[in-house]
């Protein structure tokens, strides 16, 4: 891999890591308000654990989702201004992402066994997949609404993100989707991983042409 | 000595035409002025001759071999812009530490040491975001950037732009410096004429998305006079010349040539004076005089 | 030092006659160095290779010598060769003018010689 190539993917995975700390201390203050919450009571550590699990799935999938709506017009372009190619950012896009969604996974998935509730490790995989997926999609859509201003883009970073990370959300957790009926998670998630594949696809073609703004 | 080359270049928004036909040429180890009124095309020539923008058609290459998402190109060259204190998104709220960290990571050459230096002397607040930021301070931080990047070939969209005098003396002193210590190619564009003009050793010329001159400095301005007497005296003397910029008040006139070689004599009825490159650009802008014969 | 460019003429040559007129005032001596390519550019804030250029036509004019690894120095003998060259421009470059001026305003042969005489500068 050439010399580029090496220090974009690590100016990425930097950014990966610095969302992911992001994340760490919402977890930490929502841990916080939790552990007061259920004060006294006898098993709390399970239950403040589990509280973070159920949460940890929807936060991900929308922190990633937004986050990666301020990639095209903003840290992309940046970087670009710098130097870097498209293609070396298309990955980077990638890494970071991969980047902070591993970090999560590895975070619940502790949790999990610590509760000894590994049965949530699968639904944090499925989260993790839909993770990935919604943070294509995320940037796809930053492509799209780099040029209408401030307002559309918070209007649209937050509607989106909410709904699909609540509705892949549910999904993961096996519930009913418009009728399309219970465990058929595993079918849905490889749906997901094609439908990601496509999305790249899709950020590549739109990468390539892209210029400094 | 490498050579940075951009051949045919055209580009287009939409329908709108912006650079039409531009091939220019970059001579490293140099230092170069890109000259031109707004909206001429200069920050979107540079654009592309970077590969930061894609051209129409046309090709860019450095050495030789395309610039395009090539690294070794990309690796000589820096390209240092305005920094926006406002983005789409609202203020821009990097801070410039983080900015800087950046371009630390980006370019491979990077002297932080120097860049340490720089930010004292301009004093300049790293942790500050850049909505909070003067104009002046902005300009320091595109030059902060641009002079640490140490890259073969540097280029400045604007850098005085918000500098008062004080600054600009300091950023022309900056840049006579690293070149004199370096032989780093810089190429600069701006508005502020005059002051840069002695620094350029190569001109360029942009209007409306066309490269007018592009040529050594002093050997363009030596052929360059200001010519003035009575009207007719003067339309003599200057017969088959490009001229510019006619102006008449009374029976005195007043033009400016742009001869294809320096000229001996203008004949003893005209004075003659030399023109600065300013002045020979604004004449050129205001142009409302005959092409040559 | 004069930092005053005009734009009369080419900026390396009005270096080259700058440094001349040091020598011939006396500021710059013979065997002495002269400020490098990077001072000069820095002090009139030009490119460095137009002081540069400047400076070898002061050279090839054998004005300045180079001394390897150190500098410029001025070479001995340079003051009147720099003395000989402007005697020779001298009518060109100032008389000339002088003549033109007079002529404009009606000053004849006789009033110039006359002011020439009575001046307490020459």
């Amino acid at each position: 891999m050439s010399e580029l190539s090496k220090r974009t993917a690590k100016y990425y995975f930097v950014q990966g890591i610095k969302l992911f700390l992001v994340m760490l201390l919402g977890i930490v203050i929502f841990g916080a308000v939790w552990t007061n919450i259920y004060l006294g009571e006898v098993d709390i550590t399970d239950k403040v654990l589990y509280r973070i699990l159920s949460f940890g799935g929807v936060f991900m999938i929308m922190m990633n989702m937004m986050y990666s709506m301020y990639s095209p017009g903003w840290y992309d372009n940046m970087v670009l201004s710098m130097g870097a190619r498209r293609k070396d950012i298309f990955f980077g896009d990638f890494i970071k992402q991969i980047t902070f969604i591993i970090c999560n996974m590895l975070l619940y998935s502790t949790m999990a066994l610590a509760v000894h509730k590994s049965e949530h490790i699968k639904r944090i995989l499925i989260c993790g997949v839909f993770a990935l997926l919604m943070g294509a999609v995320g940037i796809i859509v930053g492509h799209i609404i780099k040029k209408y201003g401030r307002t559309t883009f918070i209007v649209i970073s937050v509607v989106c993100s909410a709904t699909f990370g609540l509705i892949m959300c549910e999904v993961a957790n096996g519930i009913h989707l418009f009728g399309l009926g219970e465990n058929k998670e595993n079918v849905i998630s490889i749906a997901a991983v094609l439908l990601f594949v496509f999305m790249e696809y899709v950020i590549y073609r739109l990468n390539r042409k892209v210029m400094v703004v | 000595m490498s050579i940075l080359a951009g051949k045919n270049i055209v580009k287009k928004y939409g329908k709108e035409t912006v650079l039409k036909n531009v091939s220019v040429e970059i001579e490293t180890g140099k230092i170069y002025g890109l000259i031109g009124r707004n909206g001429a095309g200069k920050t979107t020539l540079l654009s592309i001759l970077t590969a930061q923008n894609p051209a129409t058609e046309g090709e860019i290459t450095l050495d030789g071999k395309p610039v395009w998402e090539n690294e070794e190109s990309l690796s000589h060259i820096c390209y240092s812009r305005e920094i926006s204190p406002v983005t789409m998104f609202g203020p821009n709220t990097l801070k410039v530490k983080e900015y800087l960290a950046t371009a630390k990571a980006f370019y491979r050459n990077w002297d932080e040491a120097y860049a340490k230096e720089l930010i004292k002397l301009f004093n300049i607040d790293i942790k500050k975001r850049i909505s909070k930021l003067s104009k002046g301070m902005l300009s320091a931080v595109t030059i902060i950037v641009a002079l640490a990047s140490k890259a073969d070939i540097t280029i400045l969209d604007e850098p005085v732009a918000g500098l008062d005098v004080v600054a600009r003396e300091q950023f022309y002193k900056l840049i006579i410096e690293e070149y004199s210590e370096t032989g780093r190619t810089f190429i600069i564009s701006t508005h502020i004429i005059e002051e840069a003009a002695s620094l350029f050793e190569r001109v360029i010329i942009i209007d409306n998305g066309e490269i007018k001159f592009q040529e050594n400095t002093e050997e363009f301005l030596a052929k360059a006079y200001r010519v003035s007497g009575d009207t007719d005296a003067v339309d003599k003397a200057t017969e088959g010349f490009k001229i510019y910029h006619p102006e008449s008040l009374g029976r005195n006139k007043v033009v400016t040539v742009l001869a294809d070689k320096p000229v001996e004599n203008f004949g003893e009825d005209v004075q003659v004076e030399p023109v600065s490159l300013q002045n020979l650009f604004y004449a050129m802008c205001v142009n409302e005089g005959r092409e040559a014969v | 030092m004069l930092d005053n460019l005009g734009e009369d003429k080419s900026i390396y040559l009005q270096i080259g006659e700058m440094i001349e007129d040091e020598i011939l005032r006396g500021i710059l001596n013979e065997e002495e160095q002269v400020p490098s390519t990077t001072e000069l550019s820095k002090f009139y804030k030009i490119n460095p290779a137009t002081a540069a250029k400047g400076i070898n036509i002061l050279v090839d004019k054998e004005v300045l010598y180079k001394k390897r690894g150190i500098g410029m120095f001025v070479q001995t003998g340079a003051k009147s060769r720099i003395i000989e060259e402007r005697k020779k421009n001298f009518y060109d470059t100032f008389v000339k003018k002088i003549i033109t001026e007079a002529k404009l305003i009606g000053i004849d042969k006789q009033e110039l010689k006359k002011m020439i005489d009575d001046s307490k500068e020459a």
